[in-house]
């Protein structure tokens, strides 16, 4: 099983000043949350490992600068993003009036492939607090309106709702992945006597 | 060396072996949290103790009221192995944690507990107890790294006690562990079983490459693949150049101790060409070079070593008799520039008090500015006279002003200032509904506000005083520039000020006048931030060209990864009173306006053969960048 090629999933988050990337990122990898964070400067990424569909990957998850005059620097990260994940406060209604234009921005400057489908993930972070402004249905609307991209509602301080929304980050992001593999022109290896994965697949112990 | 059977208990019920560090978290969901996507990939499995050694602290490095404390945890190492791998591990050693009778191990660490977590940090000899609070759990964190993620790690030759410093494939830097017994050699015997480990190419640096052994192999992550360019560039290096990595290195050791020397040597490199701000940028590459060669020997003293003895010296890097370094020709680039040698340069004293009253006449004014600017460039400003100091070096008065027309001055911006705070503390919330840019830079700062340096005493708290002022020059300084307004960034380079002078209306001021130095950093269109990179690389061209030929290789050359660096000068990389000799002596304008990129330069230099010889790409080159943070960065006052 050691010898299994390893994936690496590119996921980028976005969003408003504020809304919580750094706190969700921190929680889903470290499992930790400090209302002490510094506001990213730049770009920053944490890696874990996680089991999806049964195969072990490598998930890169990008933090990025909310000021939006920073962004434009940032593109040399997200070439080859696998999965965005658009954050916004539901206790700030500014922060989800901008989803849009992060959206929008983000399929500019990272240009997928087939930008059509590619795989977006909203999250409404804040749920703890109690001056919620923006209602569950109003996310659910926009979310459907865009392809119908997955919405999760989350609390990166309480912990609520981050594992499941990166499970489907993560799902998504290497369905998009294993499309850019069929595309690939120029794969990495050829195996031409010896297909090696029914020969893994038969052996594997784990 | 212990070699047994154990069962893991609960506490170290690791949930997934990331990359990064692992935690026994303690959140309230961690059951819903497994779900089907990272199933516990180590519970209930037997594990073999391959290795283990007691008595090995980790090293923390925190900011204290004046200075760096280190804190050291003192746990156990280890390499376990079970049906999925083999790991490293670091643990707190829970008997001293729990323990209230602790007991102070050799090197003044202790840690007690009686209601809490107390930890006495040491530095020197001198103790300090740092309180508990929630982030003291930070400390206590247990480590596990999957062997393979080990990309290389550095055992300084002359640490005592002795250390070891890991670097993950990811670029991420572990804090040091720090042997009160056992040694480091041990534990590299007992990785050896598992990975090949081969000495840095240079010598004396203590780092050590980490590969995989082929029966153990899983493939690397496809984000620590060589980028395709890389391998031929260092493949052609001719032999006879690959010494010159361990010449940087010896010399890099040393510039750890002194950013300003190596700033200064670096800029020894091409002389004079920066001293006119003139730095001549657009020509490379590829362009013509007679713009450059013209500029340069338009400069009287280049021009000399231009013609002086360049020829012997072209061939190599080599150290002449002295004991200096000789740079060699570096190729590829536009220009050639003549050989110089390093020059060694030590701080000198910070400008006294007693100094600074000899500068003032009778009526305040100051006789001889340069010298004052000589001293601070290379000694600093002793703290209890910046407050004097730093309004005169920044322009907030003119060196030729005298105590009486200061004074005026400063009622006159008082009133300034006091009219600008009106203007913004007398919106109400109706009109701001109706002023969206005012709204949205008030809504930024806020947030900010409580995010700058809350863990310093001066913002700690709820409605800490410090935080407050701080808002209130932020808001104010938007009234100041609107145009401007609140960019991110701001909150970084005002809470150094604002701690050391304690004073609303002369932080405002001389933050003002900082932010005329830098105000292009925070321009929307951020053309400012894009020059710089560009320069830097252009400079890095000069100085480093095999690493500046790695770095374009893996599509770095953009040197995004600096981007923090250069917007705030340093500011999260040093710690606060660091910060602030370095941003002391950048003010002075000396040698030339664009300094800050040769401090960039010489950073990154420090790390240019941990980043080669671990084939960082783009992201993991970022990576370590990040972790260059004040655990690892000092600026030494006067290490005579």
């Amino acid at each position: 099983m050691a010898t299994r090629k390893k994936v690496l999933l590119k996921v980028i988050i976005l969003g408003d000043s504020g809304v919580g990337k750094t706190s969700l990122m921190n929680q889903y990898v470290n499992k930790k949350f400090s209302n002490q964070y510094k506001a990213t400067i730049g770009a920053d990424f944490l890696t874990k490992e996680v089991m999806v569909d049964d195969r072990i990957v490598t998930m890169q998850i990008w933090d990025t600068a909310g000021q939006e005059r920073f962004q434009s620097l940032g593109v040399a990260f997200y070439r080859g993003a696998d999965c965005c994940v658009l954050v916004f406060d539901v206790s700030a209604p500014n922060t989800f009036k901008s989803l849009d234009s992060w959206r929008d921005e983000f399929l500019i400057q990272a240009s997928p492939r087939d930008p059509e489908n590619f795989p977006f993930v909203l999250v409404g972070n804040k749920v703890d607090l109690d001056n919620r402004a923006v209602p569950q249905k109003r996310g659910q609307q926009w979310a459907q309106s865009k392809n119908n991209m997955p919405y999760f509602e989350t609390s990166a301080k309480e912990g609520i709702n981050v594992e499941q929304a990166f499970q489907t980050i993560a799902k998504n992001a290497l369905a998009q992945e294993t499309e850019v593999d069929i595309y690939n022109e120029f794969p990495d290896h050829i195996t031409i006597n010896n297909d090696s994965r029914n020969v893994r697949s038969d052996n594997c112990s784990c | 060396m212990v070699l047994s059977k154990v069962v893991p208990r609960s506490l170290w019920n690791f949930r997934n072996h990331q990359a990064r560090i692992h935690s026994s978290a303690s959140s309230k969901n961690d059951t819903d949290m497994e779900g089907s996507l990272s199933p516990d990939l180590h519970h209930d499995c037997e594990t073999d103790m391959k290795f283990e050694q007691r008595g090995v602290c980790q090293k923390f490095s925190v900011n204290g009221k004046r200075r760096k404390e280190t804190i050291l945890i003192p746990g156990n190492l280890s390499i376990t192995e079970n049906k999925y791998g083999e790991y490293i591990e670091w643990k707190p050693d829970e008997s001293k944690v729990k323990n209230g009778n602790a007991e102070a191990s050799s090197s003044g660490s202790k840690l007690g507990a009686s209601g809490g977590i107390q930890f006495h940090a040491s530095k020197g000899n001198e103790r300090v107890e740092i309180k508990p609070d929630a982030s003291s759990k930070e400390f206590l964190r247990p480590i596990k790294i999957e062997l393979p993620e080990i990309r290389s790690f550095i055992v300084p030759p002359k640490a005592n006690p002795r250390e070891i410093i890991f670097i993950l494939s990811d670029g991420t830097t572990l804090n040091p562990f720090i042997f009160e017994r056992g040694s480091p050699e041990n534990l590299v015997i007992a990785l050896e079983r598992s990975l090949r480990i081969t000495k840095s190419r240079s010598n004396s640096n203590g780092l050590y490459m980490v590969g995989v052994r082929k029966e153990s192999a899983p493939t690397m992550p496809p984000s620590g693949v060589l980028p395709h360019g890389v391998a031929e560039i260092l493949g052609v290096l001719p032999p006879e150049h690959q010494h010159n990595v361990g010449q940087l290195w010896g010399f890099m050791k040393e510039m750890k101790n002194d950013p300003y020397a190596t700033a200064c040597t670096t800029l020894a490199k091409f002389g004079h060409m920066a001293l006119n701000g003139e730095l001549p940028i657009n020509v490379f590459p590829g362009g013509s070079s007679t713009q450059v060669t013209d500029s340069v020997l338009r400069n009287g003293r280049l021009e000399e070593s231009l013609n002086s003895d360049a020829n012997e010296l072209e061939a190599d890097y080599t150290t002449n008799e002295e004991g200096y370094e000789v740079i060699f020709k570096p190729e590829k680039i536009g220009v050639e520039l003549p050989p110089l040698t390093y020059f060694r340069t030590f701080r000198g004293q910070p400008l006294s008090q007693e100094q600074w009253l000899n500068y003032l006449d009778h009526e305040g004014r100051i006789s001889n500015m340069n010298e004052i600017r000589q001293i601070v460039f290379y000694g600093g400003v002793e703290p209890t006279i910046r407050r004097h100091v730093w309004p005169i070096l920044l322009g907030v008065h003119d060196s030729k002003s005298t105590y009486e027309e200061r004074q005026c001055q400063l009622s006159e911006k008082t009133c300034y200032y006091n009219r600008m705070k009106m203007q913004w503390a007398t919106i109400s919330e109706d009109q701001e509904e109706r002023f969206s840019p005012f709204r949205d830079f008030k809504s930024l700062i806020e947030k900010d506000v409580s995010r700058t340096d809350r863990t310093l005493d001066y913002f700690k708290g709820e409605n800490s005083r410090g935080t407050d002022i701080l808002r209130n020059i932020l808001m104010t300084y938007m009234m100041y520039n609107f145009n401007l307004g609140y960019v991110q960034g701001m909150s970084d380079i005002l809470a150094p000020i604002l701690m050391e002078t304690q004073d609303e209306i002369l932080a405002f001021w001389v933050f003002v006048k900082f932010m005329d130095l830098i105000e292009t950093n925070f321009e929307m269109s951020q053309e400012g931030m894009q020059r710089q990179l560009k320069d830097s690389y252009t400079l890095l061209q000069l100085v480093d060209p095999k690493f500046s030929a790695y770095l374009e290789a893996c599509d770095a050359s953009n040197m995004y990864f600096a981007f923090r660096w250069l917007l705030i000068w340093f500011k999260r990389e040093f710690s606060f009173q660091d910060t602030l000799i370095l941003w002391e002596a950048l003010w002075t304008g000396l040698p030339g306006p664009n300094f800050h990129l040769f401090v960039g330069l010489s950073i990154l230099e420090q790390h240019s053969t941990t980043i080669m010889e671990n084939k960082f790409g783009l992201s993991e080159i970022l990576r370590h960048v990040n972790d260059c943070n004040e655990n690892r960065l000092r600026v030494n006052p006067h290490p005579s």
